[in-house]
């Protein structure tokens, strides 16, 4: 899957190179989910909503596009069109592993920032699963012609309203359209050097996403969007609040 | 890339093989009677036919398509030569009238005992992504073919006694080496087999003969009411009928969803009490048990029973089910929910479904036995 994406930087590099002083390394990007801090298992864990109300996680899943490294004079180097991340464990501690995707032959340097859309961009999702090669990670992801858009981020879970230990409410948050991309830049030196793997750790806290600034989203009355605009623009705001580089 | 990784792998250990075979004394020496080399090798590569929504076929780098594999795999697909006793084939519980599923709850292997789950339709099944069998163990379709032969109550043969049998056969050594080269008849193995019958099964595609093709891709036909009713639930479209959330599992083109999903099926107060632990036995996680892949709902109308154990005879019983929201378990799915739905609207869904009937893939000639 990976094999294109490494290429990619090697092909302009080959092209752009002008001399010795040329180094490459491998970026890696983490991503772990946690709820407050706590990594989250999929596992029928329960995790802190309001008045006493619980939520469990099923499935964490989003697209992050465009990815790109910012040069300290404005310019950017692309980095990789498209990743899909996983975020559904089995357990806290392979939940605190999250999921990395690693990049190959980097152009070394030391960069100001790192960017990536939340979603896809529109040039991505204006695409449809039969232009786009078997090898994509689009093609892991879900497509709705009706709707001409991918599914961008999938959140499904249960809630316990009545706190008596059994789950009484589905979960489910599809998020999709161009208007619900979310460019996202995280400041801070990003260091490339020569044969050397750079880690960057993300997470995503999906308290800061359902209870953002003392602000819950109402899950009792929007317990399954898919379509509906401003809520699905409520929550991709809400998700981008969420990310953050450690 | 784990399948990447993994055609590097196997290609290293056969080049180690292949250097070995010359110089270890336990390997007979190659028989000059059995050289292939004088029946012609130019395999012609296979066109897949290609319909306008479908996503391209992920094919692995060491299979690509020709005539002469999809051939080859199509003989074996149909050749009880695959069984202990000659008396069963692949054909034998996956029936071109009965859509290449079986018809049965659970099917009946060549000594007579049961399958544990009721036999799947094979079609599009080059485009599952998420592994082969109703708990995805397998990854691709090679390492599937190699299983149901040595399955005790499937074929219970063994890998070697078969590969003895198209040694000795009139037909199958020329046959392998017009797919795949090979220039003896020791070269022929389980693995080539197997590739063969993966060609075959890429093949299987369906679709394009059915009403739905015709009217809601390429806008050829006009959908009858109940067929437009039943569409706009089965997609949410609204218009005052309600949602009836069967896209979200079977999404369209392939009808078919890259998750393992729990449909309400049994009741279980904790997931340890499933009887069948479907996706959980393949990765031990509890919370995947009574998990099973959503299957595709092309040709749904010719696959009956329905469900890994066959429970429901008819598609009208289907419909009941999901309208019900099915039965509470820590790990149902969210998406299963009571739906309210009048007889009107059951019976509207069912049409829908029906439109998805593809009777000239089942007629193919292409798909039958070269027998
Ligand atoms: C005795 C009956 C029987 C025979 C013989 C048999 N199958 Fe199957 N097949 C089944 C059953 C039952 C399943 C589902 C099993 C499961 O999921 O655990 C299945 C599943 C499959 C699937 C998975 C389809 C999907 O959508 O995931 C493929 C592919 C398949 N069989 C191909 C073959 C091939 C190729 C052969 C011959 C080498 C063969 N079968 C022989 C009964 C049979
Ligand atoms: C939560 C996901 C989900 C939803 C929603 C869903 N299905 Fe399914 N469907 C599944 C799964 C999973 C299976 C296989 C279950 C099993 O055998 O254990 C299945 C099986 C089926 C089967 C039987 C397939 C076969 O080959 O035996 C039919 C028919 C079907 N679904 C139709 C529908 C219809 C119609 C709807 C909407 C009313 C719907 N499904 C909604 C997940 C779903």
């Amino acid at each position: 899957m990976k094999k294109f994406i490494y290429l990619l930087p090697f092909i302009a590099l080959t092209i752009f190179s002008c001399g010795d002083e040329d180094t490459v390394g491998d970026l890696e990007l983490n991503f772990v989910a946690t709820y407050g801090g706590q990594p989250i298992a999929t596992d029928g864990s329960f995790y802190d909503y309001q008045n006493d109300q619980k939520i469990q996680f099923d499935e964490i899943k989003f697209f992050i596009a465009e990815i790109e490294l910012e040069n300290k004079d404005g310019s950017a180097t692309s980095i990789s069109e498209v990743e899909r991340i996983d975020l559904s464990r089995k357990d806290e501690v392979t939940a605190a592993a999250g999921e990395s995707v690693i990049f190959e032959k980097i152009k070394g340097g030391d960069y100001k920032s790192i960017t990536f859309h939340i979603g896809l961009s529109e040039r991505l999702n204006n695409l449809t699963p039969s232009d786009i090669d078997a090898r994509s990670p689009l093609q892991d992801g879900t497509y709705w012609p009706d709707w001409g858009s991918f599914i961008f981020t999938t959140i499904t879970g249960k809630a316990d309203l009545d706190n008596n230990g059994i789950t009484d409410h589905n979960l489910v948050y599809h998020i999709g359209g161009n208007q619900s991309v979310r460019p996202k830049s995280f400041a801070g030196e990003v260091k490339i050097e020569d044969n050397r793997i750079t880690k960057l750790d993300f997470t995503v806290d999906l308290k800061e996403m359902f209870m953002a600034n003392g602000q819950p989203f109402d899950i009792e009355n929007f317990s399954a969007i898919h379509t509906e605009p401003e809520i699905m623009e409520d929550l991709a705001d809400r998700m981008i609040g969420a990310f953050t580089r450690n | 890339m784990n399948i990447l990784r993994k055609i590097v792998f196997f290609s290293f250990i056969s080049i180690v093989a292949i250097g070995c075979k010359s110089c270890d004394p336990d390997v007979p020496p190659i028989d000059p009677e059995d050289d292939l080399t004088d029946i012609p090798y130019n395999s012609t590569p296979y066109e897949l036919p290609k319909l306008i929504d479908f996503p391209p076929m992920l094919i692995p780098d060491d299979n690509p398509m020709t005539q002469e594999g999809v051939q080859l795999g199509r003989m074996l697909f149909f050749d009880p030569i695959l069984s202990v006793d000659s008396s069963m084939s692949c054909s034998s519980c996956h029936l071109a009238d009965k859509g290449f599923a079986d018809g049965q709850r659970f099917s009946r292997g060549v000594q007579g005992g049961f399958t544990e789950r009721s036999s799947m339709a094979i079609m599009n099944v080059g485009f599952i992504r998420h592994g082969l069998f109703w708990d995805g163990r397998s990854e691709t379709l090679e390492d599937q073919a190699l299983l149901p032969v040595e399955d005790e109550i499937e074929l219970h043969e063994e890998w070697p006694n078969v590969v003895e049998k198209f040694k000795r056969h009139p037909d199958y050594p020329k046959k392998f080496r017009e797919a795949f080269g090979i220039s003896n008849k020791s070269d022929i193995t389980k693995e080539l087999a197997a590739k063969a019958i993966a060609q075959f099964e890429r093949t299987m595609i369906v679709g394009a003969g059915s009403k739905y093709y015709k009217v809601f891709v390429l806008g050829d036909d006009l959908p009858s009411d109940e067929e437009l009713n039943g569409h706009t639930m089965f997609f949410d479209k609204g218009s005052g009928l309600p949602d009836a959330q069967c896209f979200h599992c079977h999404a369209a083109p392939l009808f078919t969803d890259p998750d393992f999903r729990n449909n309400g099926l049994d009741s279980v107060a904790n997931v340890a009490d499933f009887k069948d632990y479907g996706r959980g036995r393949v990765t031990n996680f509890p919370f995947d048990n009574g998990k099973f892949a959503a299957p595709t709902l092309w040709n749904i109308e010719l696959t009956a029973p329905y469900m890994h154990d066959g429970r429901f005879q008819t598609l009208e019983e289907v419909i009941d089910h999901y309208a019900s929201g099915g039965h509470w378990s820590p790990n149902r799915d969210a998406l299963m929910d009571s739906i309210s739905l009048d007889a009107e609207q059951k019976a509207d869904l069912v049409s829908f479904l029906k439109t998805l009937t593809d009777t000239s893939f089942i007629n193919n000639p292409a798909f039958q036995s070269p027998f």
